[in-house]
């Protein structure tokens, strides 16, 4: 299969004038905020903006191409990103220990390969969980005094 | 001089102190390498333990905890490219390109000798200079602040291998990105989308575990079966144990140069190490005969970054100890600490508690000594452990640590969904040739050269209300670092000419 060469700097380019964009569309009802709020921000955000321009001109006239752009990215990093983003986001809700510990049991299993799903793996992979979040909740909780979630079953 | 000599001897050199250092060394060095638990919060953890304490005990106990907290940063940084304190953030340029090399043990007994040489000039600064250096970091008023800032980003242009305009677009957005939540001057809530949680800003230690981070644990989840480290080019550990010392020690421009940039960015209120080891990589790259190999595992970086950082340790007492000002939180807490044991901080504490303030200082020598011997020690084991680890164990191992690294700071999961988003974004970013280090560069600093921005041109108000930039450029301070700040960002250009014009003059042969 061939591959198309991304112009990188098209792209840099777009992502920058679009973030300079996005802050700036907060900071449009200038009776919001006080003249020292946005003093730096009026100086910054320009700035930004030119920056942006000139990479997105450079793309538009020589750009650089990547044939290799995200190569790495396929469906074990997709999923690693959807798993981590469910961890995350599930944590208040289930708590730290059983967001923490099927997350890392889905990462296992992503990461093993199916010929060696084999009862006894499974059980390494449970023990080292545990023995994982025992320690990281004894440290945290107990030791350092940082609160972890504990989620709805124990609210 | 006499009571320098008998505070050490007779107060420091216990066996009850070195067993109280030793431990909180241990718990320290832990602290700082996991991400996300600030050296402040073991700091203040520690506090109430050393009430019952006698002054010098406790005091020399905190002292240990502190310089270690900071040295531990470094084991993440160099194994994981995670820093484990902000003051590590440059120890991952290098730091890790000589793990994935291979040479992860050589990078961390450099680093151990590095913070041990680094801690011990800081020390001997401390102690020779604190009442005058103190002194001089009183004449930094907001625009020198704004300038510091300025030449900390000039760092980008070195920094940036791959473009120097998206490097400094990184760093743009990276100000950009510290500006979320209130203003520094003036309070207004901006930038925060309507999410009421963003308006307390991005925490900076989430966003570097993310950008630092994450990128690399999703390279390896796309292929689990590679394996974390080239275990092929191993080194053995004496043989690691040798380059490291000679990494250090056969270079003392580097740790010279190095810890007087810790020891004099240390001394300013608000700036600390988080300023100090990029600075430092800066001017040890600048100066290099080979600056291209900065950033692929060149040793010097990690030398530079971790020396700075641990002079920057006990200059950091310096203000506290001599005014009365603490300029950072540790030294803050460290104030409330002094407080408790029934001493002033400030000018007549030399006098009325001279005794316990030497033992307090020249305990850094001890702690500095053993932290080399335990860094060395936990350095060897983490190593093993990091590298027999196979890659299916180690991601989801390091993700949950940057999950609870990044909720730790403020319990907050608001902090570890930004962890999670900049690591993504990081992923995508460097994929378009933007640099990580630039981004994180901008969010340390632009904080700091918006709040002496905004304050410089409200004392300039006062000094000419036509023109109130005025005052950015006449301060002699201010001077010195506009021609600093010149020189850093047209360096590159300079080299490059430089070169060429060599190349040119012996006729293309090198």
């Amino acid at each position: 299969m061939s591959k198309r060469a991304v112009n990188v700097d098209l792209w840099a380019g777009i992502v920058a004038i679009g973030m300079t964009l996005a802050f700036w569309g907060q900071v449009l009802d200038r009776e919001m905020f006080s003249v020292y709020g946005l003093y730096f921000p009026d100086r910054v955000l320009p700035l930004l903006l030119a920056l942006g321009v000139v990479i997105l001109i450079k793309g538009l006239t020589r750009p650089t191409r990547k044939t290799e752009f995200c190569r790495e990215l396929n469906g074990k990093m997709a999923l690693t990103i959807l798993i981590s983003a469910a961890w995350v986001l599930s944590m208040d809700f289930l708590g730290f220990l059983i967001s923490s510990a099927v997350a890392m049991l889905l990462l296992f299993l992503l990461f093993l390969p199916r010929p060696q799903w084999t009862l006894k793996s499974l059980a390494a992979m449970v023990i080292i969980i545990a023995c994982e979040l025992a320690f990281m909740w004894v440290v945290f909780n107990e030791f350092l005094a940082v609160l972890l979630p504990l989620g709805f079953l124990y609210r | 001089m006499q009571i320098i000599f008998s505070a050490f001897f007779n107060d420091v050199l216990t066996l009850q102190n070195m067993l109280l250092m030793f431990v909180a060394m241990v718990v320290g060095m832990v602290a700082g390498a996991l991400p996300g638990f600030s050296a402040t919060m073991a700091v203040a953890l520690l506090v109430p333990f050393t009430f019952t304490m006698n002054p010098t005990s406790g005091l020399v106990t905190i002292g240990a905890l502190y310089a270690s907290a900071i040295f531990g940063g470094c084991f993440s940084a160099i194994l994981l490219n995670t820093p484990g304190t902000p003051s590590s953030i440059g120890t991952c340029f290098d730091g890790f390109p000589m793990t994935k090399n291979g040479r992860g043990e050589e990078a961390l007994y450099t680093a151990s000798f590095a913070s041990g040489i680094g801690g011990v000039l800081g020390t001997v600064i401390l102690i020779a200079f604190a009442v005058p250096l103190a002194r001089w970091s009183l004449r930094f008023g907001p625009p020198e602040f704004f300038w510091t800032a300025v030449f900390g980003l000039t760092i980008i242009s070195s920094l940036s291998t791959k473009s120097v305009i998206k490097g400094f677009t990184a760093g743009f957005i990276g100000i950009i990105l510290g500006m979320i939540g209130l203003s520094p001057i003036g309070g207004d809530a901006r930038f925060d989308f309507g999410i009421s949680d963003l308006q307390g800003g991005v925490e900076m230690v989430s966003v570097l575990i993310g950008f630092f981070c994450i990128p690399e644990m999703l390279r390896l989840a796309s292929n689990p079966s590679q394996r974390f480290i080239k275990v092929d080019k191993l080194d053995a550990s004496i043989k690691a144990l040798v380059a490291g010392f000679r990494n250090v020690f056969c270079h003392w421009g580097n740790i010279i140069r190095s810890s007087v940039i810790g020891a004099l960015v240390g001394i300013l209120p608000g700036a600390g190490g988080n300023i100090a080891n990029l600075i430092a990589y800066n001017e040890a790259k600048r100066a290099a005969k080979d600056p291209e190999t900065f950033g692929t595992g060149n040793p010097q970086g990690v030398v530079a970054t971790e020396t700075s950082n641990n002079a920057v340790v006990e200059s950091a007492m310096i203000p506290l100890l001599a005014l009365g000002i603490p300029g950072s939180p540790p030294a803050a807490i460290i104030y409330g600490a002094l407080l408790l044991q029934g001493l002033n901080p400030g000018p007549e504490l030399f006098e009325k508690g001279g005794n316990i303030v030497y033992a307090f200082m020249t305990s850094f020598f001890v702690v500095n000594v053993i932290m080399v011997i335990v860094g060395i020690l936990a350095g060897k084991y983490i190593f093993k452990l990091v590298i027999n680890v196979p890659t299916r164990v180690l991601v989801p191992s390091i993700l949950l640590l940057t999950v609870v690294g990044s909720y730790a700071i403020r319990n907050n999961i608001m902090d570890v969904i930004l962890m999670l988003l900049s690591g993504v974004a990081g992923y995508f970013l460097s994929e378009l040739d933007f640099d990580s280090s630039a981004l994180v560069l901008g969010l340390i600093l632009g904080p700091i050269a918006e709040k002496g921005f905004v304050q410089g041109i409200i004392i300039g108000n006062q000094v000419s209300a036509d023109f109130p930039w005025i005052v950015f450029f006449t301060r002699p301070i201010c001077q010195v670092l506009i021609l600093l700040c010149l020189v850093s960002a047209c360096w590159p250009l300079v080299r490059h000419f430089l070169l060429k014009r060599k190349k040119s003059l012996t006729g293309g042969v090198s």
